[in-house]
């Protein structure tokens, strides 16, 4: 029966990245639109959607002193603007300067100017993500010695103008953070989760537990902004997580009561944060649980350790992949399970080696669905 | 991607479905990989490596792999497809509305019927198109074409067991017009002989297949007539068998006997066909003994003529309607069972959803068509119409009745997968927007991120968004196109956005860009815009400073020199000129200040004396100069006058 299902058709086309070097992140713009890659070569390159499924380079140029790691997107309402954050241990601001709407092809390659950089880490930038745009401009940044930096730009304007907000250190070494996006602030104080890739050692375990208010051994953090006190809190460190976390990622909320979040570690887990009402709150010892945590899902399909963990737009889907150079899709059903729908692999045996790549590969064919003598008659 | 929403165990425990796995076509990915979501269904798959001190040597190591699925559904084709079942929809979710105060079957039925006749057109369409194309297109086409073939026919089963108003549940007459309309066996043949009216006719080489498949498709009337037309017709054989045909008691609701007076009737009639059959008289004939056979319901002639048929829907009718004819249409889950088991190979897909269907298993009909790849355009609006109907009731392991949760994440799914199309994206808001409260939530989500290529298109993802009260998606799109048209240093449509969009930001933002382009090139954009603005503004200081520098330069035009000089004052003493503009603001009233009239008092000299020395950086030393002689002239001047005044006055 598994033949005479149909299956999607998926299409794929390969684009010569032209790094010099490893690429470390893609990351698409707010429509999806545009790309940004960064890699070890020191170079950024943005490409532009030609509208017709292609995408062409519009411009490349070296952004670091080190090897690049991560490249994020601002909300267009900013202008066309990306951070990127690197191994030398800065991060930057570069904004796109002349006309973004005309069709660019007469343009040739298009400038971005570096408005600003940010060199208060003393370690490798291994993260940087845009904050949620109601909450204005703000951009935060991790470093490998544990510090997390926010910033903001007072005046949207004038992107050369950061005043580092606040300070947050952690005692361990982060690798990835996400901002929570719900829109609800409300509801929903500003929120970062933030993971850390420190192997586990004793040490590492005993600094942590140092850290009085927070003892616990996880490597996810939830920090939480408190318009009173307006200072960046740890409210929560999920204890299921234990072992190095390489990516994280907060669902979109779709006005939930609680949030998920995806964890890239030795598996792909997703974790339901639900917050706690205030009243019920305040658990023994004065101290004060904020959320409920849950693991909703494990997989360890992977068999190996997982890289990312990347949502789509509605949070239906999450795309993960890992040392099996694999990519699998993960899709929750209506009764809330998740349950993977679809698994892209290289080709185990290097012996037959595939048709070389052209510009739409075809590869998956659909089956045909039903007997064909079944066919109207007329 | 619809590749399956379920996760339940079914009770054949057939489908366990694995995740289907795709072979990347290029072997670029040697060691990690990682993956970002684009808009949509559309991903990248990147080579990457973690290892910080390592610096891999190997450059082959660079290749992005897009990914994106192929939706059948976006076939320009099959577009009126998409379009007129979104009106049914949107009509069937009005009906259901009304169906809540009073029974609305009828109207269901009717709607039913026109989904159908929706995917009748679409495979005329099909098959007009696929008569010209060749090759691969035509391929596709005809994939297409048995694709929603499949899918008419069991939405009109699915009518005629769920949604149609059957008087006194008896299917067998809808079943025997199901059987007919789709398997249409041996009906070309029938017609021919007939109309030739030859005796001998079975000479023809599927005479007695065609007698046979009338008969069993229940055409007892034609099967007779075909029988006369054999040169033995007029026989004792043949009149034995047309006897038996003609006086097949027939059950209907509306005949005035009940269900056990026909039986008693139909018992008595097979047992006389069997009689005959017993008593050896049709043994020089045996095609008319088979006839016999199936006629009495033997389970082994229907087994024997099964293997002429494609497949087991053929003999369905004709199966039924000679062993129970009475059956209700919930009762035919036994009949489809020894059909289907009369060859066991080959079953097909569709194989498994009529049973399915047949057997009152909607929960695995939906999972069953869930798996055809026509992107869940069936799956959607079939159970959609089963839930409005009430015929849908789906547990969950815990017993709870979670079909309308089932309902709306296939609606979901559909709608966010049309909003992917650059334009079928307003009907995918509409299912959306059905569905709310998390249709709306997605939908918000998407829209804002809607490519916008044009000012038109702008425009027309905000009326859509004002349309679903989605105000927030209308005035995030008006400051990123506000924020569009700054970076292109086009002031004035910025500052258009800006007001549409009500943002005070973006309004601050684009006025402040105004005024630096009056500075740099004295031309203030968008004046009729800002002539005419209204309260709008009002949403920022400097849209509002902007508004009234704008209608100095009216005044000043319209020679009306003593309000333009007023205006000005005002402007410079309210102090909320920006920075960058005090030079351009000051040595506005030079040519005031020259005039031949005297347009400003002695106060509002000494006023902008003041304003000069506090912000002499702004200007430089011989501009400065040359506004302090002015300055001072215009003081003497009016000075004077004023003084002349006060001494009248004082006299």
């Amino acid at each position: 029966m598994g033949e005479l299902t149909a299956t999607n058709l998926f299409e794929s086309q390969t684009i010569l990245a032209d790094h010099k070097d490893l690429i470390h992140d893609v990351a698409y713009d707010f429509y999806g639109e545009r790309m940004a890659t960064c890699s070890s070569d020191q170079y950024v390159k943005v490409w532009d959607s030609d509208g017709n499924g292609g995408w062409r380079l519009t411009a490349s140029w070296k952004a670091h002193h080190g090897s690049v790691w991560k490249v994020t997107w601002a909300h267009p309402e900013f202008g066309q603007v990306i951070a990127t954050c690197s191994f030398d241990r800065t991060a930057a601001i570069w904004e796109e300067v002349g006309d973004t709407a005309a069709s660019g092809s007469e343009k040739g390659l298009r400038t971005w100017l570096k408005r600003s950089n940010l060199v208060d880490s003393r370690t490798s930038v291994t993260d940087v993500k845009f904050g949620p745009k109601h909450l204005g401009l703000l951009l935060v940044t991790c470093s490998a010695d544990g510090i997390i930096r926010i910033y903001e730009a007072p005046d949207v304007m004038n992107l050369a103008q950061w005043t580092l907000q606040h300070e947050i250190p952690t005692k361990v070494s982060i690798s990835c953070l996400s901002w929570n996006p719900s829109l609800s602030r409300v509801v929903h104080p500003p929120m970062l989760a933030v993971g850390s890739d420190e192997p586990n050692t004793t040490n590492a375990a005993a600094s942590v537990q140092g850290d009085k208010t927070t003892a616990c051994n996880g490597k996810v953090f939830i920090y939480e902004y408190s318009e009173s006190s307006r200072r960046w809190t740890r409210t929560d460190c999920l204890s299921s997580v234990q072992e190095p976390v390489n990516d994280i990622a907060f669902a979109p909320n779709l006005g939930r009561s609680f949030h998920l979040l995806a964890v890239a570690t030795k598996d792909v887990r997703i974790i339901k944060i639900e917050p706690i009402a205030e009243s019920a709150a305040s658990g023994n010892n004065g101290a004060t649980v904020r959320f409920k945590c849950e693991v909703v899902a494990a997989f360890e399909e992977h068999y190996s350790c997982v890289w990312r963990v990347c949502w789509n737009l509605t949070g239906t889907l999450l795309a993960s992949s890992g040392d099996d150079c694999a990519v699998r899709l993960w899709k929750m059903q209506y009764l809330n399970q998740w349950k993977c729908v679809a698994v892209f692999k290289n080709e185990p045996v290097p012996g037959d080696s595939p048709p070389q790549s052209r510009p739409h590969t075809t590869y998956i064919r659909m089956a045909t669905m039903a007997n064909p003598t079944h066919m109207p008659f007329h | 991607m619809n590749t399956s929403s379920f996760a339940v165990d079914s009770s054949r425990g057939k489908t366990v479905d694995a995740a289907k796995t795709f072979v990347l076509p290029d072997k670029c990915f040697q060691k990690h990989v990682g993956c970002a979501w684009g808009r949509g269904n559309k991903f990248t798959i990147y080579p990457r490596s973690q290892t910080v001190n390592k610096t891999p040597t190997d450059t082959a190591d660079n290749k992005l792999l897009n990914i994106k699925q192929d939706i059948l559904l976006f076939t320009p084709i099959l577009r009126k497809l998409v379009n007129e079942s979104n009106g049914t929809y949107l009509s069937l979710q009005k009906a259901a509305e009304a169906a809540k105060v009073s029974d609305n079957q009828v109207e269901f039925l009717k709607l039913s019927r026109q989904f159908r006749s929706i995917i009748r057109v679409c495979l005329e369409n099909l098959q007009e198109a696929a008569a010209k194309a060749e090759g691969i297109e035509k391929n596709n086409l005809l994939s297409y074409i048995t694709i929603f073939y499949s899918i008419e026919c069991i939405w009109h089963l699915c009518e005629i067991l769920y949604i149609d108003n059957i008087p006194g549940d008896i299917v067998l007459p809808y079943l025997l017009e199901w059987v007919r309309f789709h398997f249409p066996c041996h009906e070309q043949t029938a017609a021919q002989l007939l109309g030739a009216c030859e005796r001998g006719s079975e000479d023809h080489e599927d005479y007695w297949d065609t007698v046979v498949g009338m008969v069993v498709q229940g055409r007892v009337d034609v099967a007779r007539a075909l029988l006369k037309l054999h040169s033995a017709g007029e026989s004792n054989e043949f009149k034995l068998v047309d006897n038996s045909l003609r006086s097949m008691p027939v059950y209907s609701v509306y005949g005035g006997i009940s269900t056990g007076e026909f039986t008693i009737s139909w018992k008595h009639w097979q047992a006389e066909c069997r009689s005959k059959l017993s008593s050896r008289v049709l043994a020089s004939q045996p095609k008319l003994e088979l006839i016999m056979k199936i006629i009495m319901g033997d389970y082994s002639a229907f087994e024997s003529i099964r293997s002429k048929y494609s497949s087991w829907f053929d003999i369905l009718g004709g199966w039924v309607m000679f062993t129970a004819p009475w059956s209700r249409r919930h009762e035919l889950g036994a009949a489809a069972a020894a059909c289907a088991g009369m060859q066991a190979t080959g079953r097909s897909h569709l194989d498994d959803m009529v049973r399915a269907l047949l057997e009152g298993d909607l929960h695995q009909v939906i999972h069953e068509i869930q798996q055809i790849s026509d992107n869940g355009w069936f799956a959607t609006h079939l159970t959609d119409i089963l839930f409005h109907c009430g015929k849908l009731t789906i547990m969950d392991k815990h017993q709870t009745n979670v079909t309308s949760r089932l309902r709306d994440s296939l609606i979901l799914e559909y709608g966010c997968l049309l909003m992917e199309h650059k334009s079928l994206w307003s009907v995918g808001l509409s299912y959306l927007a059905s569905c709310p409260p998390e249709g709306l939530r997605r939908a918000e989500l998407i829209l804002e991120r809607m490519p916008v290529d044009t000012e038109a298109k702008a425009m027309k993802i905000i009326a859509e968004a004002k349309k679903y009260e989605l105000i927030g998606v209308a005035q995030s799109v008006c400051r990123c196109m506000c924020a569009r048209h700054l970076s292109a240093g086009r002031a004035g449509g910025a500052l258009c956005w800006a007001m549409r969009g009500r943002s005070s930001a973006a309004s601050s933002r684009a006025a402040h860009a105004a005024l630096a382009h009056y500075t740099q090139h004295a031309v203030l954009p968008a004046q009729d815009l800002l002539l005419t603005a209204g309260s709008a503004m009002l949403l920022s200081d400097t849209l509002l400073f902007l508004g009234k520098y704008c209608d100095f330069h009216r005044l000043y035009k319209t020679r009306e020199f003593k309000k333009a000089a007023q205006l000005l004052v005002s402007l410079i003493t309210s102090k909320i000129a920006p920075e960058y503009f005090w030079e351009t603001l000051l040595l506005d009233t030079l040519p005031l200040l020259e005039s031949d009239e005297p347009v400003f008092t002695s106060n509002d000299t000494y006023e902008i004396m003041l304003c000069l020395e506090l912000r002499s950086s702004s200007l430089d030393g011989e501009k400065a100069d040359l506004l302090r002689l002015a300055l001072a002239r215009n003081l003497a001047r009016t000075a004077l006058a004023e003084g002349d005044g006060t001494e009248e006055g004082a006299q």
